[in-house]
Parts: structure tokens; C-alpha cells; sequence
């Protein structure tokens, strides 16, 4: 072989096994300190809880760290917001909420905004409904469609109202598709025998990966103030153009109100409410149908009797303000704050509260 | 199995390699470590959907049969025929029945259907290689072989699921081979590296710049126009995506096959840095122009019949080589540009007044305006390459060429007035040079960084010349810049590769499939 390039002289033998060994202790030792203290390997609480938390019951259920946004984490030359999130979740695995009590006359339910993806418990959309009400709000967001699970769990015997929080771009034409059928009551949070490291992705605790991060993430590129809130990742989810037509959107239509029906009739008084995917608000990446597509479902759903809120003029007008996380695909504490405050103004003007007195416990905030 | 996925680099490669070296240690023949080879490879491929392990085992059986038969009676043209329909007939079911049957439909108004067919992985890569086995058997270029070193000739890991289309003559004196049955650090250490590099390509290349793209072109695709400067952004993107992705696959197919004291034939040379369109498929995809020529422009007449026919065969050749890609039009319409470029290559070197200078800075400027020339077109082929739905590529390229306006920056719009008049800026609009503003213009000097790169720097078997990485079937093929700098084992390189790999390890998690798979 050549020698004009040489530092030190190394055997291939050398080289090969330095390699082999190195990438593979490497991947080892990382295993084993992922195992020993996996937070500091998550960038944002989400997949921490589901991943860590969620399989152990013995587990404080917090996280108390900096968020980074899950849209900017793919690309190079992007801008890397971070923030500081404080989150807690009680012994099934739910967010808290400012009222502990063991029945809660209002549930949430949703996905990941409904959890409050990115926002601290106090800025949740379930804990300032509950300021903003006076009623106990239990938060039962976490994962989409989960509540035939959730019926049943003895905290909510005494619920009275449910409002399901739907990201619009999910109100495809399969949503709800298989009736409602009340299940036993599933925790989010259990002890899991089966959990092990082979169900975590490995880059998630593979030590390089953490470092590399390190420059990738915390360099500022560009500066917040000049990227504002409707840079590239109004459209960095996808769900930028509704793809199905009128015709599809009216079966959307019939599935979400046999649901409500199946949920009246079961005793409860249910209210949908939207949540409409940040690229709805900025013309230029969205089109004419896409845009009418949020006020259509909600009036869709009015005509058919249905408590349907719409929330997306409270967005529009504050969409300068960051209604979403910057570099996130999930609402902000403004965002969550607008959108309880119009679902409380819905349910005391609609008279849907008159009958359920307010909780003497103290409400935080 | 991914290359790029982790149960690949932590399970599969480290038991094959180590059971394939231990085997080769303990026994006294070569047979075990080579069916131990065919069983990985078959394992590799079944990974994917076993079912189709009986196809491709069904292919190789078949083959196998007809190539003794052939052997046996060469004088029987038939046999070759029958072969050779044998192979095309499968291919022509699984990945072009639907394609036909739906233009057929189109054509006569007609309403046959047929069930969706999952096309089978690498059925186009491996369906070729037999091909030629065949005819190369016919023409006494090829022996009879063993079985299962005839399986493994097909299956080999390394290059079944996208190639190098590889002859037999190229790998079985290497499995023949009792060095190839021997633990070697050297092919170790030079694998290594080679593998490592590809990986990084493909996961801090490739498939980075292949967000822009599949943002950009989504953005056309959902029936936004793309200004000038967009469309330019996204076919360039889409460039480097493919380059990358593909010269990522042959990196690690070549390092791959390498640990495994096998030398594949290159088949991936610097693609954008050649200076014309002939020079360009040359160096792209190697071994399928290699056999595109031997095995179809060569029997149409090649040369030999002619200009006009020259011309004609050359087109019909790179129409079949753009439907091998795909069973769609848009890949037809990439071939059939790329053979209208090919033919207009060939006139221009015969009628062109202008010619290449032997030195001095006119040739320098001519070559640079050539690379970039060759550059710019192939980039809009890729178009048509990227997106099936025709209508969209063909609205992306009439941006590119400048038949919908050029968008500059709103800030330049009084001045161009002062300048011009209002009368003039018609042609021109101030709109932004982004207007849809998914794309930073830090990924323009992204794509330009990358575009000097490929320009201006040895490619990973330049850098290893010193050791032989590939092999180099064919006297035309162009060398390289050879690197003064040389590869050789050393703590820098060691620290360097080591980073690369924690590096691309770092990246894996949204496994994306190489490009060529779907062929």
C-alpha cells in the first residue's frame, strides 16, 4: 500500500479490529447508560413518557427539562428552538390538571394536542378549561381515538361532558369508522414486564448520536426573530392540502355524528372541536379547499346537531403571535390558551354547564 | 434488509461475516463458507417477503436448466431464445402487466383488469444478470458452474438488490478462489472504510437533501406553481439526492463485498463530472450501460449499419434502458431524453466547429462550460425521472427553461423599472425568489457546496486507487482524477472513518430505502 498518507503507522489489522470494536462498545456502553438514566437522551417529553414512563409504574412520572421542536430536527440549516417544559402525569399515566379529585364532571379527550404536546401542565388546553369553567377538566389526551378505553376508568363516573379535540388533518374519511364500543378501562401506565431496550430506537441512546446532536441542535443558524412562525414547517408535517373530496368529507361528517349519538345515548353530552394543522393559516401553502376545510366540517357538523366548535378565526388572528410552537408541529401555551378560552366561552354560553355545580377545590394556575 | 438499517449492520453483517470467516478457518474446502454465503443471501433477500424467495429461486432454477441445455447444444439458436423469452416474460408479468393492461385500456377503451402484483425486489437487476449468463454461455464467454455457485453468482448480498449487474466471468474465479475463503484484514480494512463512506453519503447526503426535494416537488405536486429559481432548486436537489443515494448503494455494496474478498466491478464513476452525455453514461450506473450495450444497442446493429441507424438504435436503447427503471411513462419520456441527448451528443462531435483544445485556458473554459452543460441537462431529465405524473414534471421543466417567468426579489422591482420601464418587467416578476418560502436560501449554498464537491473532488475510488477497490472491466472507462493523496491504513484515517460511521450510525433512525430498489 501507499505510504504518502500516514500519521502513524496503523496494520489493517489494527484498523479493522479499532473499528469493530469501537463502533460495537460504543453501542454497548451506550445501552447501558441509556438504561441506567434514559432522560437525558430524550429531547422532548413525548416519546419519553412513551417509551420510559408509560412501562413503569414505579416511575415519578415527570419530566422537568428543555423541549426541542420535532419539525426542525431533520434538517441541517434550520433554525433549533429550545425551551423549557415542566410536565407531570399521575399514577394511570394522565396529565394533571389543577383539580386532583376522584371525579371529574368534564374529560378531554385527544391526541397529542389534547396532552399538550410541548406546553407545561399549567398551559395545557384541559388546565385552563378547567380555570376557566370553575369545573374539575380531566385531561385524557395522549393518544388518538383512546376513548373507548377511558370510559370505564372509575375517576370519570361522574363525567358529565366530553369534548373530543381532533387535529383536522386526521378528519379523514376512515376517522371513527368502527362504532364506539365501551371497553375496559386500559391506564396509559403500567408496569410492563415485556419493555426492553430493543423496543427504543437505538440512535436514541447511541452516545454519538447525543453529541452530534449537541452541535446540530443548539446552533442557531438563523435568528427566531426573523424566521417568524410560518417558515418552512407549516408545511414540514404534510397535511398542508386536503386530499379527499366534498363527497368523502360528508362520510367524515356521518361517522363523527353516529359517534356523538353513541356517546349521548350512553348518558354524556359530547362537543367536537377541531384542531386545525398549522399550515391552514399561511395561503401560500395550502390551497382554497384546504383552507374552507376547518369552517366546513364545524358548520358540517352544526347542521347535524352536533356541539361543534370551531377555533380557527381565534388562531387566525393571533397566528403572528405563534399559535403553534415554532419549530414544532403542536399548538403553544397562546395556542392551548385560545382554544380552551372559546371551548369555556361554548360551554357556559350553550347552557351545557348550568347543571353541574363548580368544584370547591382550589384551582391553580 | 436495508444496508442502511440497524438490524443489517448489528446482526445480519456481523454473524455473516463472522460465521463466513470462521467457517472458512475450521473447513478444509471452500464448500461450506460458500453455502454459507448462499444461505445469508437468501436469507437477506427473504427478508424482505419469503414468499419471494420461491420466485427468485424459481428464476435461478430455470436459468441454471436453460444455460445447460445451451452448453450442451449451442448450435441450437433456439434454446438461447427460449431462454433469454423465458426471462423477459417474468419481468414482463411482475413489473410491466399492470402497465400494460392499463394503456390497453386506455388505447381501446377497453376495461380488462388484473390483481395488483407486488413487484418483486431487485427482479430487474436480477432478471438482466441471467440474461446475459445466458447469451455469454451461448458465445463460449461463460462456463457451465456449479449450482451453488451459480446461486450465489445471483444471490451475493452485496449487489442482488441493486446491483452492479455483474458477468460471471467477473465472480467466478473469485468464488472459485481459495484467498477468497481466507480472513484478510487488508480486504477487511478496505471494505471497512468504503462501506462506512457509502453509509455516510447516504444518511448525511442523500438523505438530507432529499427533504427539499420531496418538499418542493410535494409542493408542485399539490398544484403550486414553482417560481424559476424553485423549480432549478428542486431538480438540482433531486440531482444530488440520486447521485448520492445511488453512489452510497455502490459504495456499500463494493465495501460489502470487499470484507468478503470479493472485488465488484465499478460501477459508479463520478457521474456529474463528465463533459458530455456519453461521457456521462459511462459513469453512471456502469454496469447496466455496459449492458445495455452488449446485450442490446450491439445486437440492434450498434455502428455498423450506419448513421441513421446508429442514431435509431441508440434512442431505442436508452426507451428500453428508461422502462427498465419503471413500468410508468415518465420513465420512458427520461430515457427517450437522454437518447435525444446521446444522438445530439453524437452529431455534435461530428459537425460541431468548435473543438476541443489540446491545452491551455480555451480548453479549460471549454470543458467547464461542457461539465456544466452536461450538468444542467441531465438535471432536467431527472425531472421526469422524480415525478410520475407527467404533467407536473413537464410544468416543472417549462419553469426551468423560462416559459413561465422569471421571479426575482420584490426589492429589485423599482430599480428594474427605473432601468427598464414597467413595459419591460412583464417577462420578469418581484414576487421573491422563493415565493413559497419552503426553501432557505442556506440550502441553495447547501446545493452549491455539494456541486463543487462532485466537481472538484476525488471520488472514494480515486482516493483508493493505490489499493484496487474495484475492478475496472473495461479499457474505456475514464480513470479519475487521481488523488496525490492516497488511502492507506493510519490513526487519522481510523479517527476520521470511526467519526463517520458514529456519525451515520447517529442517523439512521428514519431509514430511508435506497432509490434503486424500486427497480
Amino acid at each position: 500500500m501507499n505510504e504518502s498518507f500516514s500519521i502513524f503507522n496503523f496494520s489493517s489489522k489494527a484498523y479493522v479490529l479499532g473499528l469493530v470494536a469501537g463502533i460495537y462498545a460504543t453501542a454497548m456502553i451506550s445501552a447501558i447508560a441509556f438504561y441506567w438514566f434514559p432522560e437525558p437522551f430524550y429531547f422532548r417529553p413525548w416519546e419519553y413518557f412513551d417509551e420510559i414512563v408509560f412501562h413503569n409504574a414505579e416511575h415519578t412520572g415527570e419530566w422537568r427539562g428543555n423541549s426541542k421542536g420535532n419539525l426542525s430536527r431533520g434538517y441541517l440549516f434550520r433554525y433549533q428552538q429550545s425551551w423549557r417544559t415542566e410536565v407531570s402525569v399521575n399514577a394511570d399515566g394522565f396529565r394533571m390538571t389543577p383539580c386532583s379529585l376522584d371525579e371529574y364532571p368534564i374529560l378531554v379527550v385527544g391526541a397529542s394536542h389534547t396532552f399538550g404536546s410541548g406546553i407545561s401542565d399549567h398551559e395545557s388546553i384541559a388546565w385552563v378549561l378547567s380555570n376557566e369553567t370553575g369545573r374539575a377538566v380531566f385531561n385524557g389526551g395522549r393518544r388518538a381515538f383512546y376513548l373507548p378505553k377511558l370510559l370505564a376508568n372509575p375517576a370519570l363516573i361522574q363525567t358529565r361532558i366530553i369534548i373530543e379535540f381532533v387535529a383536522d388533518d386526521l378528519i379523514t374519511p376512515t376517522i371513527f369508522a368502527d362504532p364506539l364500543e365501551v371497553e375496559p378501562y386500559s391506564p396509559l401506565r403500567q408496569h410492563d414486564p415485556s419493555w426492553s431496550l430493543l423496543r427504543v430506537p437505538f440512535k436514541r441512546y447511541f452516545i454519538p448520536a447525543k453529541l452530534f446532536r449537541i452541535f446540530r441542535v443548539d446552533t442557531p443558524y438563523f435568528s427566531p426573530a426573523s424566521y417568524g412562525y410560518d417558515g418552512a414547517y407549516a408545511r414540514g408535517h404534510g397535511a398542508y392540502v386536503v386530499a379527499f373530496s366534498p363527497g368523502d368529507s360528508a362520510i367524515s361528517l356521518m361517522n363523527i355524528e353516529r359517534r356523538a349519538r353513541k356517546i349521548e345515548s350512553l348518558g354524556y353530552r359530547y362537543v367536537f372541536v377541531p384542531i386545525p394543522n398549522r399550515s391552514r393559516y399561511y395561503n401560500s401553502y395550502t390551497n382554497a379547499y384546504s383552507q374552507s376545510y376547518h369552517p366546513l366540517i364545524v358548520a358540517g357538523l352544526q347542521q347535524r346537531g352536533v356541539h361543534a366548535i370551531s377555533v380557527y378565526d381565534e388562531l387566525e388572528r393571533r397566528k403572528r403571535d405563534g399559535v403553534h410552537l415554532q419549530t414544532d408541529t403542536h399548538i403553544s401555551a397562546l395556542g392551548a390558551n385560545l382554544i380552551a378560552g372559546k371551548v369555556a366561552s361554548y360551554l357556559l354560553e350553550s347552557g351545557l354547564l348550568t347543571d353541574i355545580p363548580r368544584h370547591s377545590c382550589a384551582l391553580g394556575g | 434488509m436495508l444496508f442502511n438499517s440497524y438490524i443489517f449492520l448489528f446482526l445480519f453483517l456481523p454473524v455473516c461475516a463472522g460465521v463466513f470467516f470462521a467457517l472458512s478457518a475450521a473447513a478444509k474446502s471452500h464448500r461450506a463458507p460458500l453455502y454459507w454465503l448462499v444461505f445469508s443471501s437468501l436469507v437477506f433477500y427473504g427478508y424482505w417477503n419469503p414468499v419471494y424467495l420461491y420466485l427468485i429461486g424459481f428464476s435461478i432454477t430455470s436459468n441454471y436448466f436453460f444455460a445447460a441445455l445451451i452448453a450442451r447444444y449451442r448450435q441450437h439458436y433456439f434454446l438461447l431464445v427460449a431462454g433469454v423469452t423465458f426471462n423477459l416474460a417474468l419481468i414482463a408479468y411482475f413489473k410491466y402487466a399492470y402497465f400494460m393492461v392499463d394503456n390497453v385500456n386506455q388505447i381501446a377503451s377497453t376495461s380488462y383488469s388484473i390483481d395488483a402484483i407486488v413487484l418483486p425486489l431487485a427482479i430487474s437487476f436480477f432478471t438482466f444478470q441471467q440474461i446475459a449468463y445466458l447469451v455469454d454461455v451461448h458465445k463460449r464467454r461463460a462456463e457451465r458452474c456449479d449450482f451453488a455457485e451459480y446461486v450465489l453468482f445471483v444471490t451475493f448480498f452485496p449487489q442482488l438488490i441493486a446491483g452492479p449487474i455483474v458477468h460471471h466471468r467477473e465472480m467466478m474465479p473469485q468464488f472459485q478462489r481459495p484467498a477468497t475463503y481466507r480472513l484478510d484484514f487488508d480486504n477487511l480494512s478496505i471494505g471497512l472504510t468504503i462501506f462506512f463512506l457509502g453509509l455516510f453519503k447516504k444518511v448525511a447526503l442523500a438523505d438530507t437533501v432529499a427533504i427539499y426535494a420531496d418538499s418542493l416537488f410535494g409542493l408542485a405536486e399539490s398544484g403550486t406553481p414553482l417560481s424559476f429559481f424553485e423549480a432549478w432548486a428542486a431538480a438540482t436537489a433531486y440531482s444530488f439526492e440520486i447521485y448520492f443515494d445511488f453512489s452510497a448503494y455502490s459504495d456499500m455494496a463494493v465495501g460489502l463485498a470487499r470484507m468478503l474478498n470479493i472485488k465488484l466491478p465499478i460501477n459508479f464513476n463520478s457521474p456529474y463530472k463528465a463533459t458530455n452525455i456519453v461521457e456521462f453514461w459511462r459513469c453512471w450506473h456502469m454496469t447496466l450501460s455496459r449492458f445495455l450495450r452488449d446485450y442490446l444497442y450491439v445486437p440492434l446493429g450498434g455502428n455498423r449499419k450506419g448513421k441513421l441507424r446508429r442514431y435509431l438504435n441508440l434512442l431505442l436503447t436508452m426507451l428500453i434502458g428508461g422502462l427498465w427503471h419503471g413500468a410508468a411513462w415518465n420513465f420512458v419520456l427520461w430515457g427517450g431524453l437522454h437518447g435525444c441527448y446521446l444522438v445530439c451528443n453524437h452529431v455534435w462531435r461530428r459537425w460541431s466547429p468548435l473543438r476541443e483544445r489540446k491545452a491551455g485556458i480555451r480548453r479549460f473554459v471549454y470543458r467547464w462550460v461542457c461539465r456544466a452543460a452536461t450538468f444542467g441537462l441531465v438535471t432536467i431529465a431527472w425531472v421526469y425521472f422524480r415525478e410520475t405524473d407527467v404533467s407536473v414534471a413537464t410544468r416543472i421543466v417549462e419553469t426551468m427553461l423560462g416559459f413561465h417567468g422569471i421571479s426575482l426579489s420584490v426589492s429589485l422591482q423599482p430599480n428594474f423599472v427605473a432601468l427598464f420601464g414597467t413595459h419591460a418587467t412583464g417577462y420578469l416578476q418581484f414576487s421573491g425568489i422563493f415565493p413559497s418560502a419552503d426553501l432557505h436560501p442556506s440550502f441553495v449554498l447547501y446545493l452549491l457546496v455539494l456541486l463543487i464537491a462532485v466537481w472538484l473532488m476525488p471520488n472514494v475510488y480515486d482516493w483508493m486507487a493505490s489499493v484496487d477497490p474495484v475492478l475496472l472491466p473495461d479499457s474505456s472507462i475514464r480513470s479519475g482524477t487521481s488523488s496525490s493523496i492516497q488511502w492507506r491504513p493510519s490513526a487519522l484515517v481510523f479517527i476520521a472513518i470511526l467519526l463517520i460511521a458514529f456519525y451515520s450510525l447517529s442517523e439512521l433512525g428514519n431509514e430511508r430505502e435506497f432509490l434503486y430498489f424500486q427497480f
